[in-house]
């Protein structure tokens, strides 16, 4: 008997102790030393060497290009038949900062005009700055593959590194988007979802998550990023392609009075307008006369693929990158009928409210194929065609809800939140042991195995872990102790009857399952109402709340039984150890008679 | 130990608990009808709004940053807040969605935030009067977006600010926001229909679920005149909050309910109230232990976490506090209040 207990409580502690190494560990362990020191010098340089090795070549490329561009520039719709003089490609309006100062707003010329392209600087940034991540990555990959050779490696699925954080612990940016239709149905929305998903992932977001919410929704969270205007209006768009086509009269009319119209209005707003100002202004009043007045030849679903491509766009210049379009068959035919009607005058393309280009046509297309030039960059090219080959959203979407959180708050949040929790928990172990005594200690064992407990089930279950969830955790450590309160006052109150300590051990956790399996269904019914109910960080609240009643629930009532009673097999029986008696600090001594 | 004389008292604990309530009520009513604002301070959760905090790095002023975010965003609720000791701001500002439903406090666009103690709204009057064109001129609609990135770059343009400056940034349209009211008071309802219905069920006795879910709405209640008196944001940590104490709070009552059912048992000859203070005293102790346990707890993450947490942690105290006193003194002696006709008819 003796030994049986001593081998559970030495089991239990083991097994305790078990958890919390491989719940603070690794996702995988390493048995044995690899020899670390000699290898991450080495893994540092080639760190520090690659993001500058590959800047340096990136802005060259870049560099080199806008000497060589003010060079006529002539878009083509299909290359064999036709020449369309493309008067001015008009770069898509990019929606950053410096994007929208540099877009050069003026409506197309007449005549044949050279257009220096300028790279715009958030372009060029951009370029740069995503081969170093991958350079860097693949090194980091190559440096730990020679690490795991010789040791034993063991995956770990309880590492608290396999818990996910929230957006308001890691930093990243969260978009509720509401389709703009009355009731979509499941369809669009499930194909809504997928789009998002591709056009993230076609940007490199990988990490980023798609979800439907309710009816007409859908959540978009992109971690690490912490502008909510980087690259997020862009994933929301509708992107259909529309060819308009325009008269040359109309679109003389149409480039005069949007300018006519900006200059009015901005003088009547009391500014004096910058040359900047007006072109902007007229820009969107000329796209909107376009979109208003221009007769829809062509429409996204009559595309049936669009890819980057490069083409000498001028007679002498460099290759530059371009947009290929196929048609479907029907698309050809109208295109076709679209070309032959608006001989020698304009054909806009557009992308949702981004001019792409504004081609005047020369001769009539057949072959269902068409070129859009005035990419400013590769990438642009790329994007575009992806954005266009990614076909359409079913409905235009509105974003309703956005938020953003700089990483370096999300991480100052979770070690606060780390430390506050340390120091609850040592607060709580501490009063444990003083209110009452032996059993407090006792408490504190189980408490820790549910403190691992908690971490391994978030790890297990892919919890996602929020500040209100973090709160949540800390709370349920409250109930997990409460449970024990509620048993050991009433083991204390056993004792004082005169029951011998292992009679009161056993009739107080009996007398107490009520209340405490009472009180734990109430808390959890709300926290289930909450996880159910409630949306984004209440839900993480709730989660974490229940898993915390169900783990405490274990570790107060089973963890605790089974060591107490093994203690008292192994001696420790002494009534005032729990409590009774001795009336020096307890307040919780009750009435006997 | 001495029995608690808390039926004897009964009446003393209720005033204690309306005292507080009608001072929040008051506390509402002031700022309602006295002071026309908003009677309790509703964040951008629940109006709708966009709630941005930006790094400056340097010393700033904030009336520019008021006349910026005002040329940007022509919102008339613009609030800017100094973060102490820290050379960063808290921007709030309200903008007419183009959903056509007012909102209370658009009702009172310039008054609404004369709480906040820094901001001169007016100041930025005079200058940009003219600026406001009828919306019909601009040729797109102004949506959210364009919104954000309007302040975003006039910030940026005036003080040479970088992404990572613009620290965190929320927004919630109108829209969602009066859904999350809907939500907020739906799982409240339902929260505590759940509990009425369990405790009914459990102690076979609906009367003792009236009782329990009556200290219940005086916990709410509590919460609120707290919320109300120190102005906290309402948002959705409130709802969390709220539900967290009403669950605290059902799980006090209940252990006492769970003793005097067992007392009833085991004491037939004790009068009704004699029963409920004996069982109010026996579990005395623990109510306070576990209230304390928790209010460690939260008193910690008061103090060392970070303000978002900061916001929640303060009323679950109060409320927890108030929960541990509703069971004691409103729940038992309301049940009491409840059946003592019946009893002595009996």
């Amino acid at each position: 008997m003796k030994s049986k207990s001593l081998l559970l409580v030495i089991g239990t502690l083991l097994a305790i102790a078990l958890f919390g190494f491989l719940v603070l560990s690794d996702k995988v362990i390493t048995i044995g030393m690899p020899e670390k020191v000699a290898e991450t010098p080495a893994q540092t340089t080639k760190e520090a060497q690659a993001p500058t090795a590959s800047n340096q070549q990136q802005p060259a490329t870049d560099v080199a290009r806008p000497a060589q561009e003010p060079i006529a520039k002539e878009a083509t719709i299909n290359e064999q038949q036709v020449n369309v003089v493309n008067e001015q490609s008009t770069p898509a309006v990019e929606k950053t900062t410096e994007g929208q100062a540099q877009t050069t707003v003026t409506p197309p010329a007449t005549e044949v005009q050279t257009v220096p392209v300028k790279p715009t600087p958030a372009a060029a940034e951009d370029t740069t700055i995503t081969p170093p991540a991958t350079t860097q990555s693949s090194e980091k990959a190559e440096t730990t593959k020679e690490t795991k050779k010789q040791p034993i490696k063991i995956q770990n699925p309880l590492s608290y590194k396999n818990i996910n954080l929230g957006l308001d612990l890691k930093g990243g940016v969260s978009i509720v988007y509401q389709a703009d239709v009355a009731n979509p149905s499941k369809q669009d929305m499930d194909s809504a979802v997928e789009l998002l998903r591709r056009r993230l992932n076609a940007k490199n977001y990988t990490e980023a998550e798609v979800s439907l919410q309710g009816s007409n929704r859908i959540r978009v969270e992109i971690p690490g990023i912490g502008d909510p205007n980087q690259a997020v209006n862009e994933i929301g768009r509708t992107a259909e392609l529309k060819f308009y086509g325009l008269t040359k009269e109309q679109e003389q009319a149409i480039k005069e009075s949007s300018r006519n119209d900006a200059e009015a209005l901005l003088k009547n707003m009391g500014i004096e307008p910058t040359y900047e100002q007006i072109s902007q202004l007229a820009y969107m009043n000329y796209v909107k006369g376009i979109q208003d007045k221009g007769d829809l030849v062509l429409r996204g679903k009559d595309i049936e693929s669009a890819a980057k491509s490069f083409e000498q766009t001028a007679q002498v210049g460099p290759m530059e990158p371009v947009i290929m379009l196929k048609m479907t068959s029907e698309g050809a035919k109208k295109f076709a009928d679209a070309t032959r009607k608006y001989k020698g005058s304009y054909i806009a393309i557009l992308l949702d409210n981004d001019m792409l280009s504004i081609p005047k046509v020369n001769d009539e297309i057949d072959a269902g194929t068409a070129v859009i030039t005035g990419m400013n960059s590769e990438k642009e090219a790329t994007t575009t065609a992806e954005l266009i080959n990614s076909g359409a959203l079913p409905f235009k979407l509105k974003d309703i809800q956005r938020t953003a959180i700089e990483a370096r708050l999300g991480q100052d949040a979770l070690a606060g939140s780390i430390f506050a929790g340390i120091v609850g928990a040592g607060f709580i172990v501490l009063f444990m042991v003083v209110i009452f005594r032996f059993p407090g200690l006792v408490a504190d064992m189980a408490l820790m195995a549910y403190v691992f407990l908690v971490l391994a089930v978030y790890s297990l279950f892919d919890v996602t872990l929020t500040l209100p969830g973090i709160a949540g955790m800390i709370l349920s450590v409250g109930i997990a102790v409460d449970a024990n309160v509620i048993i050991f006052s009433r083991i204390k109150e056993e004792l004082n009857a005169g029951k011998t300590t292992r009679a009161a051990i056993t009739a107080g956790f009996h007398k107490a399952m009520n209340a405490v399996m009472d009180g734990n269904v109430a808390a959890f019914i709300i926290a289930l109402i909450l996880y159910w109910q409630g949306t984004g960080p209440i839900k993480g609240f709730g989660q974490t709340l229940m898993i915390g009643i169900l783990v405490s629930l274990f570790t107060a009532i089973v963890v605790t039984r089974y060591l107490l009673n093994a203690f008292v097999d192994l001696g420790v029986k002494n009534p005032t150890l729990y409590g009774a008696k001795r009336k020096l600090l307890t307040v919780g001594d009750l009435n006997k008679k | 130990m001495k029995i608690l004389r808390i039926i004897e008292n009964r009446r003393k604990f209720y005033t204690f608990s309306m005292v507080i309530i009608l001072a929040g009520f008051l506390a509402m009513f002031t700022y309602k009808f006295m002071n026309h604002q908003t009677a309790l301070n509703y964040d951008i959760d629940f109006v709708g709004g966009t709630v941005m905090n930006v790094n400056i790095e340097k010393e700033f002023n904030k009336e520019d940053i008021m006349k910026i975010v005002y040329e940007a965003t022509n919102s008339e609720s613009i609030q800017v807040q100094k973060v102490q000791g820290e050379n960063s701001v808290i921007i709030k500002y309200q903008v007419k969605d183009t959903v056509p439903q007012e909102n209370k406090v658009q009702a009172a666009p310039l008054t609404a935030e004369q709480n906040t103690v820094n901001q001169q709204p007016v100041q930025t009057e005079p200058t940009t009067t003219d600026v406001t064109t009828p919306d019909t001129e601009v040729p797109e609609a102004p949506n959210y977006q364009n919104h954000i990135e309007n302040v975003i770059k006039a910030l940026s343009d005036k003080y040479g600010l970088k992404s990572e400056n613009f620290i965190s940034t929320e927004d919630i349209s109108p829209t969602i926001s009066t859904e999350m009211q809907l939500n907020a008071i739906l799982s409240i309802l339902l929260g505590t229909l759940f509990i009425l219905i369990y405790i009914s069920i459990r102690f076979k006795n609906v009367k003792m679920g009236i009782a329990a879910i009556l200290a219940l709405l005086h916990d709410v209640l509590v919460v609120l005149a707290v919320y109300a008196i120190f102005r906290i944001p309402i948002n959705n940590a409130f709802i969390a909050a709220v539900l967290t104490i009403v669950g605290y709070s059902i799980n006090d009552t209940v252990i006492i309910f769970d003793r005097i059912r067992e007392n009833k048992k085991l004491y037939t000859k004790l009068s009704l109230t004699e029963l409920i203070n004996k069982s109010i005293t026996e579990t005395f102790a623990r109510s306070i232990y576990t209230s304390m346990t928790t209010v460690i707890v939260t008193t910690v993450l008061f103090i060392f976490g970070v303000d978002k947490l900061r916001e929640f942690t303060f009323p679950l105290i109060v409320g927890i506090i108030s929960g541990t006193y509703s069971s004691i003194g409103n729940a038992s002696p309301l049940w009491y209040d409840m059946i003592k006709n019946q009893e002595k008819k009996a």
